[in-house]
């Protein structure tokens, strides 16, 4: 099986994540794939995220810890880093990535990423021009959107 | 094998009538002086596993005296190490780091010793180091510890750090490397996994890690490539470069205070220019040909390609391709029509001394203003593709000459004098007349996109004063290259195959086609020779673009 020579690492990261879950954060293993995760992350408090609920999935790639986790987002969201297909800019995710990173840090990162949004490194290239052009009306489009999509799970 | 230098810190006034030998008697010299001066290995210092192909020629430096010597990797790696370690030893600093320190500072030690004296915590945060702080340690701690990457626990020895807190195991040490070796010179700057500390990680570093295991010969090797070619990529390239022949490993490093205009690789041949890297240009300046170059490149490749080597026959429309340097164009049979390649006319009317098909003759204007901007506009093009083409020709001739003479040193020039009876030494002259082909082939070539960047109505007058010498040199060249081609292969019909034997009538119609055969060749190469000078001189002076290139 797949599963059966899981790194160590993997184990135990996957371990702690279920005993000592972040605050806001869930990420559970799939029982196919123990590389594959679902996760939840809770929308910040004072973000127009707030009281939504997203849906992402995170795979651990075989090279995993040496590159990074691969993850997107499964819910809408309205986020002048975060594109359609739920693809994230995020420097960890990619070149600044280290093996002393985790699953868990990767996700506070993403939940950070969402309480302070940056316009000025955009992957969805018309949210962030919304975003820059008129903030008010793009938070209220984000609360929207949350509203819409990432209420009720 | 024979090696030619030219140079462009000299004129070339060298090219007399009675200098022919001018062109290899100084190197035979220096190939003698390899010889002799095969005494380092250059992988002494740091112990470097890449090793060189045996074959590679200058082992420690191929002298000459022209301002620049060549080099190969490990001379370059030794040299490297040698100010690694020097550096080490001024600041008091592990090589490891002095190597990053030297980095930082473009390899220029007397940069970092400037900078190190002035403001020493400067340089080490430069480089993300923030106190005072060692290279690769091992831990000293006995306790076992756990590694952050893999979450296992290990023995002490077995945890290395980058001079920083941060311990972690050799294997992932390992993995973390072979993935930044991966990714390529990411490698040169790596850190210290721990995102929030910056030491970064040695080759020392790499070193240890890496010792253990020939499974991880390939990572050390291409890691060691990556920090050779800093040195000379992103360090001191104002003395040292590789030379950009293809697949060439050479590196030429320029005697301080030296820019050498044109240095001719003394592996492959080739001929570049040490200012800008580019394929020797002389006389255009390194601006003119760069300026050309990418021209050329915005222009579509596959134009390119079909500009540059195929054209139809001017009588059956057949399409050509090029195959042999010279002009002279005989279409294959029935056709049998003979033009000249270059303006497609018949080569008939290029016959005796006159020569024009390097002039550009523009279109006479047309008196509607829409006609006449559209005719502007294809004007431009026409004036380009002119020039293009000349330019291409020259370099596809030159390439092809420059085959010749490889595959005549490569044995064909032996076993046809051992056939006829003659010496090597006689045909010499062969050789010679190839090299001087493939010289004037590249000086011709870099004159049209000198004319092209002149002001047609400004320049006028100096304009037709260049296109009279470079079609001179044109003429006299094709003369040169026809006779080392098409007659050379039609001598080699009146000469005894590999093996056969000659009757004695033979061997006298022979030995006079031969006689008369060199003569001819002797002849053209002193004429081609003068061309080339008085072109160069001629282009050289008086023509402003030059002044303050040289």
């Amino acid at each position: 099986m797949a599963n059966s020579n899981l790194p160590r690492r993997i184990i135990k990261e996957t371990q702690r994540l279920l005993s000592e879950p972040a605050p806001g954060i869930s990420a559970s293993p799939s029982e196919e794939n123990m590389r594959y995760f679902n996760v939840m992350i809770l929308g910040p408090s004072q973000s127009p995220y707030e009281g939504g609920v997203f849906k992402l999935e995170l795979f651990l790639p075989e090279e995993y810890p040496m590159a990074p986790p691969k993850v997107r987002f499964l819910t809408k969201i309205y986020h002048p880093n975060i594109d359609k297909l739920g693809r994230i800019c995020l420097d960890i995710l990619k070149d600044k990535w280290s093996p002393a990173l985790q699953i868990r840090t990767v996700l506070l990162s993403i939940q950070a990423l969402l309480s302070a949004p940056n316009p000025d490194d955009p992957l969805a290239d018309n949210v962030a021009k919304h975003w820059k052009a008129n903030e008010a009306e793009a938070v209220e489009t984000a609360k929207e959107w949350t509203r819409v999509y990432a209420s009720g799970a | 094998m024979k090696y030619y230098y030219s140079d462009g810190e000299e004129s070339y006034n060298s090219y007399d009538d009675d200098d022919s030998e001018n062109y290899s008697s100084s190197v035979e010299d220096d190939a003698m002086d390899e010889d002799e001066s095969c005494q380092s290995d250059g992988d002494d210092v740091g112990g470097d596993v890449v090793s060189d192909n045996d074959d590679d020629m200058p082992q420690a430096a191929e002298r000459n005296d022209k301002g620049y010597i060549f080099e190969t990797e490990a001379d370059v790696r030794k040299r490297q190490d040698e100010v690694t370690a020097s550096v080490s030893e001024l600041l008091s600093v592990p090589w490891g780091l002095a190597a990053v320190f030297l980095r930082h500072c473009r390899w220029d030690a007397e940069r970092l010793e400037n900078e190190w004296f002035a403001d020493e915590r400067r340089v080490r945060e430069a480089v993300g180091l923030t106190a005072e702080q060692g290279d690769a340690a091992t831990s000293v701690n006995d306790r076992p510890l756990t590694c952050a990457i893999c979450f296992d626990v290990h023995s002490a020895g077995e945890m290395i750090s980058a001079g920083c807190a941060h311990y972690y195991c050799r294997e992932c040490w390992g993995g973390y490397i072979h993935a930044a070796v991966g990714d390529g010179a990411r490698c040169l700057v790596l850190r210290c996994p721990d995102p929030s500390c910056g030491a970064p990680v040695t080759r020392e570093l790499v070193r240890e890690v890496f010792a253990a295991g020939e499974d991880d010969d390939d990572d050390r090797a291409r890691y060691e490539a990556f920090v050779v070619r800093s040195y000379v990529e992103e360090g001191t390239s104002k003395y040292v470069r590789w030379c950009p022949g293809p697949g060439c490993t050479l590196a030429v490093r320029a005697e301080p205070g030296s820019a050498p205009y044109e240095v001719a690789c003394c592996k492959c041949r080739h001929v570049f220019c040490f200012r800008c890297g580019e394929e020797a240009h002389r006389p255009a300046s390194c601006g003119t040909a760069r300026e050309w170059v990418t021209k050329n490149s915005s222009d579509g490749e596959n134009d390119n390609w079909v500009v540059a080597n195929t054209k139809h026959c001017p009588s059956c429309r057949v399409a050509i391709e090029k195959n042999q340097g010279c002009n002279h164009m005989t279409c294959a049979a029935p056709c049998l029509h003979q033009f000249c390649w270059i303006c497609l006319g018949a080569w008939s009317e290029h016959g005796g001394n006159y020569y024009h098909c390097n002039r550009y003759v523009a279109h006479a204007p047309e008196n509607a203003r829409e006609e006449e901007r559209r005719e502007h506009a294809k004007a431009s093009l026409e004036r380009y593709i002119h020039f293009y083409e000349r330019w291409a020709a020259h370099g596809s001739s030159m390439k092809k000459a420059r085959e010749d003479l490889e595959r005549l040193e490569g044995g064909a020039l032996a076993g046809f004098a051992e056939a006829n009876g003659v010496s090597q030494a006689e045909l010499g002259c062969l050789e010679e007349a190839l090299a001087l082909i493939m010289e004037s082939r590249r000086v011709l070539r870099w004159t049209y996109p000198f004319v092209y960047y002149m002001d047609p109505v400004r320049d006028g007058k100096k304009i037709e004063l260049c296109e009279h010498i470079q079609g001179e040199a044109e003429d006299s060249l094709e003369k040169l290259h026809k006779c080392v081609e098409s007659e050379w292969d039609e001598l080699k019909v009146t000469a005894a195959a590999p093996g056969a034997e000659f009757d004695a009538a033979t061997a006298a119609v022979f030995a006079a086609a031969f006689k008369e055969y060199m003569l001819k060749l002797f002849v053209l190469n002193t004429a081609t020779r003068n061309h080339l000078k008085m072109l160069v001189e001629g282009f050289e002076s008086g023509l402003p673009e030059f002044e303050g290139t040289l």
